[in-house]
């Protein structure tokens, strides 16, 4: 069975206080409700020198396809306003080498493994789901249905409900052991339609939103900043769409909601909360902080304690209902 | 991490240096090395701009403060010039990879512009490892060559290069090490990309066995190997073509390996 229902991942040493930032989604226990964000944490062992990992609520591990990836040419970054475009293009090194060699060593951390993977097809998702799902270590899969970056990738099957659909009810299929999240786009018309398809496909939870796609130009070149033409856009720019995709999920589905969207504090994720999120995501902050992710989940617990609440269930959704 | 500012001085309107203190940031700090900055000063929370910046640690003094130059060229450098001594800069660091130490060698340290900051704890590390030290510095003019007394000890001899002349010779740095009468073992530089591949090409036509080590640029989105923003292309032995993150695998790089032309 899973680790977590062995261990006590509560993050206080004294076990008679309570932990009021404990959360339990899909039946994994998190000692706080912050996970770092896939595609801005690596494979975790980066920032091992800057922070004790233990102390996470998880990690969302950059996503992982079935063979590796080299990504985009360069320029793949860019800065805009209170925010960050990228067009990385999903480079990884691929599932084989992430079990090998990364897994062995986030392992070791007492901390929930969310693993972030793609495919180039159907076939490549399934195979990849298949892996992961009965690979030691990984404590959840969240499926990524939304990369904006690779022109044959993962934007397809979010470009319509019925895509989405299909390939969630595939995936599902062959995914046995471990929770299944969905992480869904912010770039569609109608949100609730895909939230409505994912739950029903049987998805254990979704997680929203991925990046917003985006452009920038460089007026004296007279062409796009980034060697792919266009990114996806991070960071606190995109907070109030992410806010309202969230609000939006709350009264959509049932299965619990892990939203993330430009959160740079601990009152950040206080409003994903109270817009609905069981659990935050924190992405871009990782770069401009590597100990973002605990700095924000103590500010949150200053939050809590300050509003006298006891429990994330004590404020979740609390803003919209 | 925190870092307090002891000392802010503008140079001219091009140039600025800070000490900064911070026992962490010293302790794991090295010729060659970077930190980032925050574009947050104390317990600033604005979002615009949003990504930490890279500074090159130009020389460290009693294990406790550290010394940086800063060009002004953006928003964040701009920033820079108005900070205050007390405040406190918020740094990530040190990071990357340092300059490999050469022992008893006649050496080249070939700095443009910015350049400079890392080649001053260098020279002065070099020194003491018994090398003989030329500094060739270039830049565009006058005000681009910071005045000696930051230089400090880092040199046994100075060559100066501008572009527009008003300082020492005139025309691109390069001229000067190709100019040299010297017979270097060991090259090290630091600049404008331009430069850097200027200075690999100069130095293996003046002879193919010089070492020679670059201290690379990228546009950072992270500085700790999580954005793969930073790229470069290199060549290994076998002819393949590797990208490599400057902030990780670099900024220190074995010049003969640097494919320039593949870099935009
Ligand atoms: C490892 C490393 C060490 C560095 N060390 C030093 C140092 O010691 N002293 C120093 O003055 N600078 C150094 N730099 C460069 C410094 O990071 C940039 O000048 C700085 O990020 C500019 O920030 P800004 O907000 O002022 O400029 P922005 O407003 O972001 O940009 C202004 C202009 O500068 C250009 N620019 C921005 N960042 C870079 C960059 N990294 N390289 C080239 N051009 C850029 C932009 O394209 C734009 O045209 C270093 C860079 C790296 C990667
Ligand atoms: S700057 Fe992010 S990986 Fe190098």
């Amino acid at each position: 069975m899973n680790k977590n229902n062995d261990h006590n991942k509560n993050n206080n040493s004294d076990n008679n206080v309570k932990n009021i930032l404990e959360k339990v989604i899909c039946g994994i226990k998190f000692k706080n409700p912050i996970i770092t964000a896939s595609g801005t944490f690596g494979y975790g062992l980066e920032f091992i020198r800057f922070m004790d990992l233990n102390l996470l609520g998880g990690i969302a591990i950059k996503g992982i396809s079935l063979e590796p990836v080299e990504g985009n040419p360069m320029p793949r970054i860019v800065e805009t306003s209170s925010g960050l475009l990228n067009a990385i293009g999903l480079q990884n090194v691929g599932v084989k080498a992430f079990v090998a060699e990364k897994l062995p060593i986030l392992k070791s951390f007492d901390t929930n493994i969310i693993v972030n993977f793609w495919g180039k097809s159907i076939d490549e998702y399934l195979k990849v789901a298949e892996i992961l799902d009965n690979t030691d270590g990984v404590d959840m899969l969240e499926m990524n249905i939304s990369c904006p970056n690779i022109k044959d990738g993962g934007i397809s099957f979010s470009s319509s409900p019925i895509a989405t659909s299909e390939i969630v009810n595939k995936v599902r299929k062959v995914i046995r052991n471990k929770p299944l999240i969905v992480k869904l786009s912010p770039n569609v018309t109608d949100i609730k339609e895909y939230l409505k398809v994912v739950e029903q496909e049987g998805a254990d939870s979704v997680s929203l939103i991925n990046t917003l796609i985006g452009m920038a130009i460089d007026i004296h070149k007279f062409k796009p900043v980034l060697a792919n033409k266009t990114g996806g856009l991070s960071g606190p720019a995109i907070k109030p769409v992410a806010l309202r995709m969230v609000y939006e999920a709350f009264s959509t589905v049932k299965i619990p909601i892990i939203g993330m969207g430009g959160i740079m504090t601990g009152n950040d994720a206080a409003e994903f909360i109270l817009a609905g999120a069981d659990i935050v995501q924190v992405g871009t902050a990782n770069f401009t902080d590597p100990s973002a992710a605990i700095n924000i989940s103590n500010e949150l617990r200053d939050y809590m304690i300050s509003k006298s609440f006891n429990s994330i269930d004590d404020f979740r959704g609390k803003a919209v209902i | 991490m925190k870092a307090k500012v002891i000392k802010n001085i503008q140079i001219n309107d091009k140039y600025g240096y800070m000490v900064i203190e911070s026992k962490e940031l010293c302790a794991s700090s090295e010729a060659g090395k970077f930190f980032m900055v925050s574009p947050r000063l104390n317990n600033e929370t604005n979002s615009d701009p949003l990504i930490n910046r890279a500074f090159a640690i130009a020389d460290i003094f009693d294990d406790d403060t550290i010394l940086f130059i800063y060009q002004i060229v953006g928003r964040v450098t701009s920033m820079l010039t108005t900070v205050q001594e007390g405040d406190y800069l918020n740094v990530v660091g040190a990071l990357g990879k340092r300059f490999t130490i050469c022992e008893s060698k006649n050496v080249a340290l070939v700095a443009g512009g910015a350049g400079i900051a890392p080649m001053i704890i260098l020279g002065k590390k070099l020194r003491s490892n018994g090398n003989k030290v030329t500094l060739f510095y270039g830049g565009a003019s006058k005000k681009d060559i910071i005045p000696t007394e930051i230089l400090s000890t880092s040199y046994d001899n100075l060559e100066i290069a501008t572009f527009d002349g008003s300082l020492g010779l005139k025309g691109l740095v390069t001229k000067l090490l190709l100019a040299s009468s010297e017979k270097f073992d060991n090259v090290y530089t630091c600049g404008p990309t331009g430069m850097l591949s200027a200075v690999v090409k100069a130095v293996s036509s003046i002879d193919e066995n010089i070492d020679i080590e670059v201290s690379m640029e990228a546009k950072m989105g992270c500085g700790v190997g999580a954005c793969l923003g930073c790229l470069i292309p290199t060549i290994d032995k076998d002819g393949t073509v590797v990208n490599r993150r400057c902030c990780v695998e670099g900024p220190i790089f074995d010049g003969k390996t640097i494919s320039f032309e593949r870099l935009v």
